[in-house]
């Protein structure tokens, strides 16, 4: 069998190389990759339900650098949905054998770029349970802490804190997920002066919302739906509902009928 | 991990109270040959009642246990046995090596002993069968198991087990399960003290599906339980998710088991953000777990109680920490209470310094890293209330930001996730707080009785369904002789019953 883990190498570092250059041609590398990934099928170390022995070793090691190539590939590509797909593969590796291979150089990184995944998607819970997975030595690692410390300030509202960590990111992979972030920051932003302000001046929220040029902040706000007066950013507060106050509305009244005919149902049965 | 300590209250009394009761070894025995006839009743008559009336002295024989006794029980059950039945209780035997010694010495001393115990079982059963019931050997198998993990002879107690439940699984029988269950249990613990319990998981899947093709409860209950701490104990916690979105708790089941799985449903949903579910399991767990024993449970589901609470942004009552037993364990806990609530950021770091290694060996590291930003907000909540206007420099100050663009920002998003009710007015550089709504013209109030009240009937319904009723089609047809029988059946069961008065709980 070695001479097939010895032709998927062959094969995955020629798409490495072609990874490593400065424009890669990307569906040359895909193919290249998908062909060794057929080849991983055929390893018999790989079937479902084999026990670990040594012989496979080798097969372990070329799936795992297999699934590593294929997320860098994936970023590079801008495709999160492939680099999630991957990923979840690359993670029994990582987690399962770990005391039977020797660990990967780029384990940590690869750790830390799906927890930025999750953080620039906005997928909080499934971060924390990934967080929980990990040992303490990858814990500490810089780009897992990176992806940690982001989250912090996310959660605390330090955006301004935020964006200018992610400015210094310690893998040129991290880029994608943090202009990713960047996005989805603003959107948070947005949301967060929707309601915590009346007015703004239009310069501030720019600003705020760190948008280079006008043109993309005028798209912006309208997007959003934002009406300007006198170079200001006027939102629509929630100012009916004060009067409204006395005066249920059909969705309320609804359930407060559901649940009064829930009790009597239920005192029925009691009695 | 000190979960550990929290299944296994049992164990650590287990070697003092043996050498205490050894002199009185004869009580325990007449226990045990006792529990023994009720197990075979139970099984004659079909009554699962009583087989789990059996486990449930099975913690308080338990703490008794010696070799000697043990041996002595194994030995008499051996006796007029058909040898074909017995060869797995002559395995069980060599576990007890050390006692070799002890049989032969005492050996012919105890058989007058056995032979009236012999008698007298005989009489009070009717009939003795010949071959040996699997569920005695189970209960002999299971006592010897809880014996070895309480010496910590850990590697017998993995060998042992694994006999059991390969012999158990050979087996079909609706009076065996709640032994099985419990099989499994001893079983499970063995590996996780060896650090294997990564090993069997895939076997307690399998388990766990037979016995639910077989609506086995009692088993259905303990095998998901050990899977959903298996899977915890590596934190897999979405492996665990995916297990309880695709299983379903029996409906059946006993009040502990119960309380086991809300503490672990509790421990996955506070890892996935989602408190207020979290915070409803663990309280449950922490009403059904039992309230005079089970002391490491209640504290470690307190614990997480304690947190998740904070992490919702409520304060947990004084009360909760002044517990009986739970002092001790909760004093760390405390003081990240106090740092939140007072917003004392400087104080709630330095609370989070000190007990660092505690809060990584209780396993809550994680969820008290989180509760920074609630720090934050209960700060931020106090100032609003007591200023009407604030400027946001003042804010920054008293509490302790970094940058003031950030509390800016700090500020609008407690707004938008409704901590604070306030409007910013960024040019002024101040924080306006609103008033307050007048809160009993919402539908506040409402929504907040709505959930007592589903509350109480959620009980109600609960111990309606609890409660055991006769069966009533059972008596019209019954001859003279079968009258006979089931009054002299129900005579031993009240005088089971009168033994019975105290409830004792199956938590281990």
């Amino acid at each position: 069998m070695s001479h097939l883990v010895n032709q998927g190498q062959e094969a995955l570092s020629r798409v490495e190389k072609e990874l490593n250059r400065s424009k890669p041609n990307l569906n040359q590398a895909w193919n290249q990759l998908n062909d060794v990934k057929v080849l991983l099928t055929k390893l018999p170390s790989l079937q479902y339900k084999t026990q670990l022995s040594s012989v496979s070793k080798e097969e372990f090691l070329l799936a795992r650098s297999t699934f590593e190539v294929a997320c860098f590939l994936s970023i590079v590509d801008k495709d999160m949905e492939s680099f999630e797909r991957h990923f979840m593969q690359l993670k029994p590796l990582y987690l399962d054998v770990s005391n039977f291979l020797s660990p990967s150089s780029n384990e940590s990184l690869l750790i830390g770029l799906n927890l930025m995944r999750l953080l620039s998607q906005n997928r909080i819970a499934e971060f924390h349970s990934e967080l929980e997975l990990l040992q303490k030595r990858i814990k500490e690692d810089p780009y897992v802490t990176f992806a940690i410390r982001l989250e912090q300030c996310l959660t605390e509202g330090s955006y301004a804190k935020l964006l200018s960590l992610s400015q210094s990111s310690p893998n040129k992979y991290f880029q994608y997920f943090t202009q990713v972030l960047a996005h989805t920051v603003r959107k948070d932003i947005a949301d967060c002066l929707e309601t915590a302000y009346r007015y703004l001046s239009s310069d501030d929220a720019m600003k705020m919302l760190s948008f280079g040029s006008l043109d993309e902040f005028k798209k912006f706000i309208e997007e959003r739906g934002w009406s300007i007066e006198k170079q200001q950013l006027v939102f629509k507060t929630i100012e009916e509902h004060e009067n409204t106050l006395d005066v249920l509305n059909s969705n309320e009244l609804l359930s407060l009928i559901e649940q009064n005919i829930s009790y009597a149902k239920e005192l029925e049965r009691i009695v | 991990m000190a979960t550990e300590m929290t299944m296994d209250q049992g164990n650590s009394n287990g070697t003092i109270d043996s050498t205490k009761e050894h002199s009185e070894p004869d009580n325990i025995l007449t226990g045990l040959q006792k529990n023994l006839a009720l197990l075979e009743v139970a099984v004659l008559t079909k009554e699962l009642r009583l087989v789990s009336r059996v486990l449930r002295q099975f913690t308080r024989t338990r703490k008794q246990l010696s070799e000697q006794v043990l041996s002595q029980v194994i030995q008499e059950q051996l006796h007029n046995r058909s040898s074909s039945s017995t060869a797995l209780l002559h395995s069980l035997v060599k576990f007890l090596t050390e006692s070799g010694s002890h049989v032969d010495e005492n050996g012919h001393a105890m058989d007058v002993d056995v032979r009236r115990d012999e008698k007298l079982h005989r009489k009070g059963i009717g009939e003795s069968t010949e071959t040996l019931l699997p569920e005695t050997i189970t209960f002999l198998y299971l006592l010897v198991s809880a014996y070895l993990l309480d010496q910590g002879k850990n590697e017998e107690a993995l060998e042992c087990t694994t006999k059991l439940v390969t012999y158990l699984k050979g087996f079909n029988r609706r009076t065996l399960d709640e032994l099985s269950a419990r099989g499994y249990y001893f079983w499970s613990l063995s590996h996780e003290r060896l650090g294997k319990l990564r090993d069997i998981r895939e076997a307690l899947l399998a388990a766990h599906a037979t016995a639910v093709l077989r609506h086995d409860y009692a088993g259905q209950a303990m095998l998901l339980n050990l899977l959903l701490r298996n899977y915890i104990k590596y934190r897999l916690y979405d492996q665990a998710d995916k297990l309880v979105s695709r299983t379903k708790f029996p409906a059946t089941r006993s009040n502990n088991q119960l309380a086991r799985y809300f503490y672990y449903l509790g421990r996955i949903r506070c890892i996935q953000l989602d408190y207020s579910e979290a915070m409803r399991c663990l309280l449950q767990a922490l009403r059904k777990a039992p309230q005079n024993s089970a002391l490491g449970f209640r504290i470690q589901a307190q614990k997480f109680a304690v947190l998740v609470q904070l992490l919702m942004g409520e304060v947990p009552e004084r009360k909760t920490f002044l517990q009986e037993g739970m002092q001790k364990a909760l004093v760390p806990y405390l003081q990240l209470a106090r740092g939140v609530k007072n917003g004392d950021l400087n104080y709630f770091q330095q609370v989070v310094d000190n007990f660092y290694p505690v809060f990584e060996r209780d396993g809550t590291a994680s969820l008290v890293t989180r509760l920074r930003q609630n720090v934050i907000k209960a700060g931020l909540k106090r100032l609003t209330v007591a200023y009407s206007r604030i400027s946001i420099e003042d804010v920054r100050k008293s509490l302790n930001l970094d940058i003031a663009r950030d509390a800016e920002f700090i500020v609008a998003k407690a707004i938008r996730d409704g901590v604070i009710d306030a409007i910013i007015y960024h040019k002024e550089g101040y924080i306006e707080s609103r008033e307050s709504t007048y809160l009993y013209a919402t539908m506040e109030p409402q929504h907040t009785f709505h959930e007592r009240i589903r509350f109480c009937l959620n009980i109600h319904n609960e111990t309606v369904r609890a409660m055991r009723f006769p069966e009533s089609d059972k008596k019209d047809i019954e001859t003279l002789e079968e009258r006979r029988e089931r009054l002299k059946e129900e005579q031993e069961l009240a005088h089971t019953l009168v033994e019975e008065d105290e409830e004792d709980d199956d938590i281990l």
